[in-house]
C-alpha cells in the first residue's frame, strides 16, 4: 500500500500544475462568457433563462474541451513513459506490485475528471450569480426567478447530465465517467502491448456511452416508456470492470513494455 | 512545494468528492424553496379551515403537491426520475370526456353517433378500444324555420356518463328532435372490427324512455335534454322544459326514474316560442358538472350571459341525491377577478355541509404585466372563494412562483413570430380536488 500511495502521489504530482490550470478555467471563463453574452440585456430585451444563456455562451462547449484536454494530458503521461528516458522500464522493475502502477495512473486520471466536474459545478454556481445579480439590476427585480438555480439545475439537461438529482441518473453518470476514464487507459494500454482486438471492445463501449450521452440529452423528447436506464448503466459499470481486469493483465504480464 | 507533491493526491480526491456532494446537497435542498401560500383576500381563513384543498404544481421535470388542511399549507416537491410530457387535458367541445383511465370520444355523424372508448396510456396519448353506435330519434323538418336543421341542445359528449364499468349514454336532443329518445347503457365492440360483428350481439340495453311529445307541435320551447351525469350509482338526467331546468334521477340498474328536482325561470338564450320577458339573462347550455359521489351531491354550473365587460357571471345549481331529487342550493357567482384561461385553467365546485366551495384560476389582465405580450403568458392567478347562503363569505389567493415561468416570454413580440409554448417548461396546476 505504501507503494501504491507513494506512485499515486508521484502520478498527481505530474497532474497537479495542468489540472489546477484546467479547473480554473472551468470555475472562472464561464462567468466571464456569460458577462459577454448577458451584455445587452436589460428590460427592454428579452431575457433567456441561465441555462439557455449558459449554453449559448459557449460554456457547453468549453467543458468539452476541458475534458477532452484531461483526457489528452492522460495520454500524454502514459506515452512519456516510452518517449526519451524510456522509463516504462523504470516502473516495471520497481518493488511495487504491478497493479499500484495500473492504479495509480487511473485514480490520477479519475482524480483529475472529478476534480474537473467539481470545478465546472462551481463555475455554473457563480455563474448563476453573476446572472441573477445582472438581471435584478433593472425592471424593479421583475426579470429575477425566485429559486432559479434550483430550477436551471433541473431543467437543463447538460446540468442534469453533470449534477445528477436521482439515483438512476447518478448511476448512468458514474457510469458514464467510469468508462470513459478506464476505457481510455486501456485504448492506451491495447495499444502500447499491440493486442489490439481490444479496440473492438472499446468501439462497443464508445458505441454505448455515445447512446447513453445522446439519450440523456434529449430525454424531453422521447415519446417511449420513461426508463431508469438501469440495463445501460450495467453494461456501463460491468465494461469499465472488463477494462480494469484486462488493463491489470497487460500491466502484469508486462506487455506494455 | 514538495512537501504538498508528495500527499496531495488523497486531499484532492476528498475535495472534490465533498464539494460534489455538497453541491448536490444543497442544490435537492432547493427543491422546497418555492413560495407556496395561502393569502387572504376577504373573510377569515376559518372559513376553508373544514376541507382539505389538494393538488399539484408541475412542469415537466418536476411536481409539488400541495394540502390545505385547517387552513395550513404544506407543499412537498419530488424530482421525476425522468422528464415527463405534459399532458393537459382541458375540455372544450369535442374533446373526448375522461372517466378514470379511459377517455370517450362522440362523433356526430348526422345518422348515427359513433362513441370510441380509447385506454389512457402513461404517455399521455390514448388508444382507441372500443366502438358503440347510437341511432338518434328523428327530427321534425320545417324548411321555413330559421334554426332547421339544429339537432342537438349540447355537444354530444354532455350525454355520456360512467359508472363503474359501464358507460350510459343518451343524445343531447334539441327541441326539433321527436318521437323518442332513451338512455341507453352501451355495449362497445372492439374498435375496427366494425364488419366482422352481428349488430345484435351489440344491442344496448335501453335504460329508460325519453319520451319527446313537448316537441311533435313545434309550439314553445319544447323539451331540451342538456345532458348525463353520474352521481354516486344514479344517472341524472338534465333537460329543460317550459322554460324550467329539471334534474331527474335514475336508478342504473332498472331505469326506474327516481325523482325530479326543478328550477323554474331557467331560460335557454335565443328560443323561438320563448315567451318569458326580455331583459332577463339567460343561460348557456354548456354546463360544468361537478358530482360529488360520496355525498350523492351534484353541482351544476351555468354560464350567464353578462352586461358588465370583463366579468364571469355564473349560477351554480346544487342537487342532493340521497332519496329523490332536491335542490339544495342555489348560488349566483360573479367573477372580476380575470379572464377565463383557456389553454390551462382550473375550474372547480363543491358543495357540502350549506357551504359552496370554488376553485378558479385567472388569467391577470394585460396592464398587470406589460411585458408580457401574448395572452398565454399573462400572469394567472389561483383563487379559492367560499359561498354560504349565496353570500361570498371568503376569498383567498394560493400564491405561488408559477408566473416567473413566463419571464423568458417578456418583451418577446409578436411581431417577430411565435415561440414555443411546451408545458413542460412552464408549471400548471393539476389534479386539484377538494376533500
Amino acid at each position: 500500500m505504501k507503494g501504491f500511495y507513494r506512485l499515486l502521489n508521484l502520478e498527481f504530482a505530474k497532474w497537479l500544475a495542468f489540472i489546477a490550470t484546467v479547473c480554473a478555467v472551468a470555475i472562472f471563463a464561464p462567468p466571464i462568457m456569460l458577462h459577454r453574452q448577458l451584455k445587452y440585456y436589460s428590460e427592454y430585451a428579452v431575457n433567456e433563462r441561465f441555462e439557455e444563456v449558459y449554453a449559448s455562451s459557449g460554456s457547453v462547449l468549453l467543458f468539452l474541451i476541458l475534458f477532452a484536454l484531461v483526457c489528452a494530458f492522460f495520454l500524454i503521461t502514459v506515452y512519456a513513459d516510452y518517449w526519451g528516458s524510456k522509463s516504462v522500464y523504470t516502473y516495471l522493475t520497481l518493488p511495487v506490485r504491478r497493479e499500484a502502477l495500473y492504479f495509480s495512473k487511473a485514480a490520477a486520471l479519475v482524480i483529475g475528471l472529478l476534480l474537473l466536474l467539481t470545478a465546472q459545478l462551481i463555475g455554473i454556481r457563480l455563474g448563476y450569480s453573476l446572472y441573477e445579480s445582472k438581471v435584478a439590476g433593472y425592471g424593479d427585480g421583475q426579470f429575477v426567478m425566485r429559486n432559479g438555480y434550483f430550477l436551471a439545475m433541473i431543467r437543463s439537461e447538460f446540468f442534469r447530465l453533470l449534477l445528477p438529482l436521482n439515483l438512476s441518473r447518478i448511476l448512468s453518470s458514474l457510469g458514464l465517467l467510469l468508462v470513459t476514464a478506464t476505457g481510455l487507459y486501456y485504448g492506451a494500454l491495447c495499444e502500447r502491448s499491440r493486442k489490439y482486438s481490444g479496440f473492438v471492445v472499446l468501439a462497443a463501449a464508445a458505441w454505448l456511452g455515445i447512446r447513453v450521452l445522446g439519450y440523456r440529452l434529449n430525454e424531453m423528447s422521447h415519446y417511449g416508456e420513461p426508463t431508469g436506464l438501469y440495463m445501460s448503466t450495467v453494461l456501463l459499470f460491468a465494461l469499465s470492470g472488463y477494462f480494469v481486469w484486462h488493463g491489470l493483465r497487460l500491466v502484469r504480464r508486462g506487455a506494455i513494455a | 512545494m514538495d512537501k504538498i507533491k508528495r500527499h496531495a493526491a488523497l486531499p484532492a480526491l476528498a475535495a472534490a468528492i465533498a464539494i460534489l456532494v455538497a453541491l448536490a446537497a444543497s442544490t435537492y435542498q432547493a427543491k422546497d424553496s418555492g413560495t407556496f401560500e395561502v393569502r387572504d383576500l376577504l373573510g377569515s381563513r376559518e372559513a376553508i379551515g373544514d376541507v382539505v384543498i389538494r393538488g399539484e404544481l408541475r412542469d415537466g421535470v418536476h411536481q409539488t403537491r400541495f394540502r390545505i388542511e385547517e387552513g395550513r399549507i404544506r407543499a412537498d416537491t419530488e424530482l421525476f426520475e425522468q422528464p415527463k410530457q405534459a399532458y393537459l387535458y382541458r375540455y372544450v367541445p369535442g374533446s373526448p370526456v375522461r372517466y378514470g383511465g379511459m377517455e370517450y370520444f362522440v362523433q356526430n355523424e348526422s345518422s348515427m353517433h359513433t362513441i370510441t372508448s380509447r385506454r389512457i396510456t402513461e404517455q399521455g396519448y390514448s388508444i382507441p378500444v372500443g366502438s358503440a353506435e347510437v341511432v338518434p330519434p328523428p327530427m321534425r323538418r320545417d324548411p321555413e324555420d330559421p334554426n332547421d336543421g339544429v339537432r342537438l341542445a349540447n355537444p354530444p359528449e354532455y350525454g355520456l356518463a360512467r359508472i363503474g364499468d359501464s358507460v350510459y349514454y343518451t343524445v343531447p336532443v334539441s327541441s326539433r328532435s321527436i318521437g323518442s329518445s332513451a338512455i341507453y347503457e352501451l355495449k362497445f365492440y372492439q374498435w375496427g372490427f366494425r364488419t366482422g360483428i352481428d349488430p345484435q350481439d351489440y344491442a344496448h340495453r335501453k335504460l329508460a324512455d325519453i319520451p319527446l311529445d313537448a316537441n311533435e307541435s313545434g309550439q314553445g320551447t319544447g323539451i331540451e335534454i342538456l345532458g348525463l351525469e353520474a352521481v354516486g350509482d344514479r344517472l341524472a338526467l338534465i333537460f329543460a322544459e317550459n322554460g324550467a331546468l329539471h334534474v331527474r334521477s335514475y336508478d342504473v340498474h332498472t331505469g326506474e326514474p327516481l325523482g325530479e328536482a326543478t328550477v323554474p325561470e331557467f331560460r335557454l338564450p335565443a328560443r323561438e316560442g320563448d315567451s318569458g320577458a326580455s331583459g332577463v339573462a339567460s343561460f348557456y347550455e354548456g354546463y360544468e358538472a361537478y358530482p360529488d359521489h360520496e355525498r350523492s351531491t351534484l353541482t351544476l354550473n351555468f354560464r350567464r350571459g353578462s352586461s358588465v365587460a370583463n366579468r364571469i357571471d355564473m349560477t351554480a345549481l346544487s342537487f342532493g341525491f340521497s332519496g329523490g331529487v332536491k335542490l339544495a342550493d342555489r348560488t349566483d357567482l360573479s367573477f372580476s377577478d380575470g379572464e377565463e384561461d383557456t389553454y390551462s385553467g382550473i375550474s372547480l365546485l363543491s358543495y357540502r355541509d350549506g357551504k359552496l366551495y370554488a376553485i378558479r384560476s385567472y388569467r391577470g389582465p394585460e396592464t398587470e404585466q406589460p411585458r408580457a405580450l401574448f395572452d398565454i403568458v399573462r400572469p394567472k392567478h389561483l383563487y379559492a372563494y367560499v359561498y354560504e347562503q349565496s353570500r361570498l363569505i371568503y376569498k383567498g389567493e394560493i400564491v405561488t412562483d408559477w408566473n416567473e415561468d413566463n419571464i423568458r416570454a417578456y418583451n418577446q413580440s409578436p411581431y417577430q413570430g411565435s415561440f414555443g409554448y411546451d408545458q413542460t417548461d412552464y408549471r400548471y396546476f393539476t389534479n386539484i380536488v377538494v376533500e
